[in-house]
């Protein structure tokens, strides 16, 4: 069985209240906040290795093999080492000035068409399962996965909050060998949908699905001798009116911060209690007609 | 101009109409029609399928859905099918003089709005762009007059038939808190500073007590305090409008902030007086979470 996980780089989401836009030019002042693995995407391979080691724990030789995959620039391969300490078996980067400026349509189709060149190189026919974390911390738009799966026309899957793997056998009992079924419970804003597929498709999942492991210093140590393949567009060779800023259908105008400032006054005196702050509480609910 | 809404059977349907109407014109204002695509009840593991259709023959120039668990699954996969941008959770929309129409959307957790433009558009060739819940608020009295005397043209999509991939094999309801933020007009907010599943549950019942709902941050969620994602304010939650927000043990983080900025009132406690929320808020009060809990508890003899 082979998994592939798309994970991406953001910067620090504890670092965006600091993030300023530059008045004149609208575009966002250095952005030296550290990247990170975005928090959804080490959901999404902590799902991954948790199946892997599942069904290589049902039977002695059953193989289950992570990839990581990722589109960012070159200095975010320590993101991809990372998914490998955590326990990935290979991590693929793919690094171009001509991929940036992407929106979903074109960062999609370079992920795309990187999977295809994945199973390629790796002789491989199809990628058994795809996980992706719902929503990345920094755009957050939840499309990406799903517009990766519609490129490679896979099924697909969004907010899922539970995964199983079930192995059917020819005579439907469970076990070692058989198809991959895919069995997903997706969270609806007021219900909980359970769903089955048949065939390879791609699943994202929300963070509440698990809690992702930490690394051992083991896994750091391991990860040094497990491939880490970085192709850039000479690899691919994807036409350039696709992909990057060419490729993509919308277009970015003015970025600005909106001023969410109220002036904040203070409830009590400066040295007022918590019984005088509950005081002005009340008060403030009395004028806006609320409270008991 | 012609506008389709993804109609799904939920409230987000009547705040899209609201707002398609004070950005492109009203149904028979000339300059713009808008058509329901509607879908409610029927099989949703082809409804991107129906919709396609569909948008192959009304040839809309704007496509526009809720950015529900249904929406974001449809929405993406259009923007693929149909060649086309999808602008995300669009906060507001602008049609410029030269026809050209503005999405604003959030980035960075709230903390950065930007505009997406999708300039290459043509009929059956939509912009695209998904709204969350509760961004826009309905005008129940426009959208009932005009359900009435039927200004709107409604497409009833088709059921489609087989269809391979995932098949939805069971529906179990989700539990809901006892009283929805969304329609509070009075919220309790707990963040980690409450410290506790007891001190979160001091706080339930203080909300309870005072007629009002009890939101909370991610870190409560995650702790498993109590709350699920429903109780949830901000960008992965809700966004609320009440008359009164009382922060207790809250950072401000923009994640969060963004989903109280249309709040009318916002009071907050924070232990510390640099924290990020003070500035977003009306009231403040530097104060360990729990005495003032305590003390609002005394006042109204809980
Ligand atoms: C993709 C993504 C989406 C997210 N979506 C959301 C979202 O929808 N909603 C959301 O809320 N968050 C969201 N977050 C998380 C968000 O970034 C913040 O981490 C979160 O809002 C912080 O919650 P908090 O303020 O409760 O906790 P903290 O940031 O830990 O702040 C706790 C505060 O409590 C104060 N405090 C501590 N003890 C006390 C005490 N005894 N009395 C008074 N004050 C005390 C501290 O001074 C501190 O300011 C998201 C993050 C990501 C990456």
């Amino acid at each position: 069985m082979v998994i592939l996980v798309l994970v991406k780089p953001v910067p620090d989401p504890e670092k965006y209240n600091e993030i300023q836009i530059d008045p004149q030019t609208k575009r966002i002042l250095r952005q030296d906040a550290a990247a990170v693995l975005d928090p959804a995407s080490k959901c999404a391979l902590e799902e991954a290795l948790r199946i892997k080691s599942e069904v290589e724990a049902a039977s002695g030789d059953a193989r289950c093999e992570v990839i990581a995959l990722s589109m960012a620039p070159q200095t975010n391969r320590d993101k991809i080492l990372e998914c490998l300490a955590m326990g990935a078996d290979a991590g693929y980067l793919l690094s171009d000035p001509a991929f940036g400026g992407a929106d979903t349509y074109a960062t999609s189709y370079v992920l795309a068409e990187g999977a295809k060149a994945i199973l390629a190189a790796e002789e491989l026919d199809a990628f058994d399962l795809i996980i992706a974390g719902n929503e990345s911390a920094d755009g957050a738009t939840s499309h990406v996965p799903v517009q990766v799966a519609e490129w490679l026309g896979l099924p697909h899957l969004a907010r899922v909050c539970e995964l199983q793997i079930q192995r059917e056998g020819a005579e439907g009992q469970e076990g070692a060998g058989g198809t991959p079924v895919i069995a997903a419970t997706k969270k609806t804003e007021e219900m909980l949908l359970t769903f089955r597929c048949e065939e390879p498709a791609l699943v994202a999942v929300t963070r509440d699905i698990n809690k992702p492991r930490h690394i051992s210093a083991m896994g750091i140590v391991k990860a040094r001798k497990k491939p880490l393949t970085i192709w850039t567009n000479d690899d691919l060779k994807l036409d350039e009116a696709k992909i990057g800023a060419a490729g993509s259908p919308t277009k970015a105008g003015e970025l600005m911060t909106p001023d969410l400032s109220r002036g904040g006054r203070d409830l009590t005196e400066e040295d007022g209690s918590a019984a005088d702050a509950a005081k002005a509480i009340l008060a403030l609910l009395r004028k806006e007609g609320l409270g008991a | 101009m012609k506008i389709m809404i993804f109609d799904q059977g939920h409230p987000v349907t009547e705040q899209l109409l609201t707002k398609a109407i004070e950005v492109f014109g009203t149904p028979e204002s000339g300059t713009c029609e808008i058509v329901l695509a509607r879908c409610i009840g029927k099989a949703h593991e082809t409804a991107a399928d129906q919709l396609q259709k569909t948008v192959a023959e009304e040839r809309p120039d704007v496509l526009l859905m809720g950015a529900t668990a249904l929406g974001e699954e449809i929405a993406p996969a259009m923007g693929i099918r149909l060649g086309t941008g999808v602008a995300a959770h669009c906060v507001d929309m602008e049609l410029r003089y030269d026809g050209e129409v503005v999405f604003l959307i959030p980035a960075f957790g709230g903390r950065v709005i930007g505009e997406i433009m999708i300039p290459d558009v043509q009929p059956g060739r939509p912009a695209i762009a998904t709204v969350k819940p509760d961004i826009f608020s309905a005008d129940a009295a426009l959208v009932s007059e005009i359900n009435e005397n039927n200004r709107l043209r409604v497409i009833d999509l088709e059921p489609a038939g087989e269809h391979r991939g995932f098949q939805l094999t069971g529906r179990q309801p989700r539990p809901r808190a006892a009283v929805d933020i969304g329609k509070a007009e009075l919220i309790l907010c707990g963040g980690a500073g409450l410290g506790s599943p007891e001190t979160w549950q001091r706080l339930e019942n203080l909300a309870k007590a005072l007629g009002g709902a009890a939101g909370c941050t991610r870190p409560v969620v995650d702790a498993g305090w109590g709350p699920d994602e429903s109780s949830m304010i901000g960008t992965s939650g809700r966004s609320v409008r009440p008359k009164v927000y009382i922060g207790f043990g809250i950072s401000g983080a923009a994640h969060h902030l963004c989903g109280i900025k249309d709040a009318d009132v916002i009071i907050s406690i924070n232990k510390d007086k640099k924290a990020d929320i003070f500035n977003a808020s009306d009231h403040k009060g530097v104060f360990n979470a729990e005495d003032v809990l305590s003390a609002l508890e005394e006042e109204i003899g809980l």
